[in-house]
């Protein structure tokens, strides 16, 4: 009897790990957003950051054309708030530019205008 | 960098590095193709090429670790089997170490299926790993690849490892390899400490809890003084400090400790030809245990109460050094050097125990390659010294061992999916005189998605018998030893298949291991002669363990992985002219591990069931009828979650251990007479500590 019970928690817990997780990806909206990234480890700050945003399921930088493809909960979030979160991180989004006390904390590589010389 | 292989993915075309480490190789036939570029001491790089004629393609290949095999970073998934290593590895990586977040190695091995947790008395809530059904001390546990845990520590070594200072664990099953010793039986445990110069945070802080009492703390500090010097600074420190007797025995369920731990480390690299690395660690633990009014002043040493004590400490430093040739990069040698102080002092009611262990280690290692990288060696020497002195009550024994040593291990690779390795190690030592180890790993690829291994060889150790068994301490059973006990020497014998597939289109594998331990002599711990006794004397007869694995690891849904693991142990020794199954071990147990994270790992969530089979418990038939035990144990559940939350930056977790809440009834024989001839808190096969829910932080500071 007991065994069977376990069994069947474990199993419970399991079916609702991954309805939590079929959940997860219901409800979403995508945007794309021109940044001010310039390489690879802006694309980890950025990325990394909003990940921590409220309603914010997936960020994808593409560093060649510096757009972000963010994809959402709209439900929880809008494409405004995106744009100021990450102004927030440090960079240019769309038309809302980079908060400057933000920006100045950036690492070197990632001011604008400079390259990064060896991809990180 | 010259010397290096440059070819295409599955064809010989290719071609080597000039001495300006720059190279050419023929278009491929296909586009787009897999351009692997390798090279000794270096970490093979793969990239995709998608157009013929390209040029000006930069690779910068990672350095391995020094005198390391290549290392595979689990990157991906928190525990990975190798399918390039040409000896079977299982690496855990640190996200499958934060899976169980307390505390010490011993415990972080409840959600692995290779590595058993075996529980092991009552009153010193120690715990013990066992691989392949046996004895712990027959896996050689190596920092580093250098045999650090040994002798006084063999046994309860990982309890003194703290898990936040380990980057990653690399289990192989079976014999090892010949370049770190004679020791390895069942299996090789190597730990990588965190390297000071990978570390992205100056500081880590991780602060733990439970409900029960214990605290814990590590702290560690990470400095790049410049290009070459790069330093770092672990400490731990814990305790347990509530009294609890949840079944109401009078014996406390788990002791009260103090650890004090600490570990600096110093790497330097010259980048051209040249590292080093060298540490020191320090060690100090108490522990406290038995009847809850036990005072240590008043009544140590009288039959007023019993109580156990268990005093260690160690004092260790370590050193390697490589010198490359920037010329021939395959061509490296390299020194390890380790010394040890270890001292161990117990009292169990009224026996007692005082060990010391002074040791020292040196190997040097001379690899490189005939004419091509195809076929690669290693030579070298080693020694070892081993200065022991132990009393037990009033009994004093004390041993030197001396073993210089010889080994050579010849290591055969062909086109990606075959490879050899062949050693061989002859060592003198002092008491027994020459022993010759041969070992033998082979590995082949059939497909791209198949591994097929067999591995073969000798092992050698000499027991502790004191440390090693000290749990059988903690009961009235008189210690005799029959005979003078002789060197512990075993044969393994291993097959084993990866097979990796697409199920529900995410990477899924199957693994499917058997291995046979065969010794030919053992140093044989009798409890079934007499219930009142524990007699020690050598193997006469036959001793096996015979180890099947099933491992199916798969992602049904993104994000969401499962471990599932059946275990299947025939493990026999000889009693007294009796072919009987090892007390403790179940024959049969299955593990289902269940982890979820949410994007970024922003949430986490792990959950793990364990099943144990029954097992056979050591015959009390001898005993008055009220305590008398079954002779197999109860099958039993051990689940355990945990939940991890990320913030920008730190993180908290919070768990529970034991969530049924499973203990073994009265796991103290005689608990009401512990100074009477039938006391026993050594018949353990199940938890003793209940119910245990934590919760702790974790800190990054830049």
């Amino acid at each position: 009897m007991k065994t069977l019970k376990t069994i069947s928690t474990s199993l419970l817990i399991m079916i609702i790990m991954m309805v939590s997780a079929e959940k997860a990806n219901a409800q979403t909206a995508e945007i794309k957003i021109k940044t001010s990234a310039t390489c690879d480890m802006c694309k980890e700050t950025i990325e990394k950051n909003l990940a921590f945003e409220k309603g914010i399921k997936k960020s994808v930088l593409d560093v060649d054309t510096k757009v972000l493809t963010v994809t959402y909960n709209p439900e929880k979030t809008t494409p405004e708030k995106i744009r100021i979160a990450i102004s927030k991180i440090g960079y240019d989004a769309d038309e809302v530019p980079a908060d400057p006390k933000a920006y100045k904390k950036l690492d070197d590589c990632c001011k604008k205008g400079k390259v990064c010389t060896d991809g990180k | 960098m010259p010397g290096a292989n440059v070819y295409w993915l599955g064809t010989t075309t290719g071609s080597a590095t000039d001495a300006n480490g720059m190279f050419q190789v023929p278009d491929p036939d296909t586009l787009p193709a897999k351009l692997v570029v390798s090279m000794v001491g270096y970490a093979p790089d793969t990239l995709v090429v998608r157009s013929a004629g390209q040029t000006g393609l930069r690779i910068v290949l990672k350095n391995s670790v020094m005198l390391n095999e290549v290392k595979v970073e689990a990157r991906q998934s928190s525990t990975m089997y190798s399918t390039i290593k040409p000896i079977g590895t299982e690496t855990l990586g640190k996200k499958e170490l934060l899976k169980a977040a307390c505390c010490n190695l011993s415990e972080s091995f409840s959600t692995n299926a290779s590595v058993d947790v075996a529980f092991t008395d009552a009153v010193s809530g120690a715990k013990k790993i066992q691989m392949l059904g046996l004895d712990g001390v027959y896996t050689q546990v190596l920092s580093e690849n250098m045999p650090m845990l040994r002798g006084l520590s063999a046994a309860y070594g990982l309890n003194y490892i703290p898990g936040t200072w380990i980057e990653n664990i690399m289990v192989t099953k079976g014999t090892g390899s010949v370049v770190n010793g004679y020791e390895s039986i069942s299996g090789q445990i190597n730990l990588e400490f965190l390297k000071p110069a990978e570390q992205k945070k100056r500081f880590f802080i991780n602060l733990y809890g439970n409900h029960k009492g214990r605290a814990e703390a590590n702290v560690h500090a990470a400095s790049k003084l410049n290009d070459k010097w790069s330093t770092m600074l672990f400490t731990h420190a814990s305790s347990n400090t509530m009294k609890q007797d949840m079944n109401k025995d009078g014996f406390l369920d788990m002791p009260l400790t103090q650890q004090y731990n600490a570990f600096n480390r110093w790497d330097y690299n010259n980048q051209k030809n040249f590292e080093a690395q060298f540490g020191v660690k320090g060690l100090y633990e108490t522990r406290q245990g038995g009847q809850s009014r036990f005072r240590y002043k008043n009544d140590n040493g009288t039959t007023n109460a019993y109580g156990i004590g268990i005093n260690t400490r160690q004092l260790e430093y370590f050193s390697k050094t490589g010198f490359m040739f920037p010329s021939a990069p395959y061509k490296s040698v390299g020194i390890q050097t380790a010394g040890k102080y270890q001292q161990q002092d117990m009292y169990f009611g009224l026996r007692n125990y005082k060990g010391e262990q002074k040791s020292f280690y040196a190997n040097l290692i001379y690899a490189n390659i005939i004419r091509t990288t195809d076929h690669k060696y290693k030579l070298g020497a080693s020694y070892m010294l081993d200065a022991y002195s132990e009393r037990f009550n009033d009994s004093a024994f004390a041993r030197t061992e001396s073993i210089p040593g010889v080994f050579a291990e010849y290591t055969y690779t062909h086109a990606e999916n075959f490879s050899l390795v062949a050693g061989v190690r002859e060592d003198h030592h002092t008491a027994y005189g020459f022993q010759f180890t041969p070992r033998l790993h082979l590995r082949y690829n059939p497909g791209k998605k198949t591994t097929l291994r067999l591995s073969g060889g000798r092992g050698f150790r000499t027991a502790n018998v004191f440390v090693e068994n000290q749990s059988v301490f903690a009961s009235s059973r008189q210690v005799v030893f029959r005979e003078k006990l002789r060197p512990e020497i075993a044969w393994n014998y291993g097959v084993s298949i990866n097979q990796q597939f697409k199920l529900f289109s995410n990477d899924a594998f199957v693994n499917v291991d058997f291995f046979r331990t065969d010794f030919q002599n053992q140093v044989i711990m009798d409890l079934d002669q007499h219930v009142n006794r524990v007699v020690f004397y050598n193997l006469a007869g036959r001793s096996y363990s015979h180890s099947l694995q099933v491992d199916l690891g798969f992602e049904p849904l993104e994000e969401f992985a499962l471990k599932l693991a059946y275990k299947w142990y025939d493990v026999k020794t000889t009693y007294n002219y009796e072919l009987l199954d090892k007390p403790y071990v179940p024959k049969h147990r299955v593990m289902l591990n269940m982890a979820y994270s949410t994007y970024m790992e922003i949430w986490k969530f792990d959950f793990t069931t364990n099943w144990f089979g029954q097992s056979r418990i050591p015959s009390t038939v001898l005993s008055p009828a009220e305590y008398q035990l079954p002779t197999h144990s109860k099958s039993y559940f051990l689940l355990q979650a945990q939940v991890t939350k990320k913030f920008r930056k730190f993180e908290l977790y919070l768990g529970c251990e034991n969530i049924l809440n499973y203990t073994q009834k009265n796991p103290i024989v005689a608990a009401n007479d512990p100074f009477g001839s039938n006391f026993d808190a050594s018949m353990i096969y199940a938890p003793v500590d209940g119910r245990v829910i934590y919760a702790g932080l974790r800190l990054e500071i830049k």
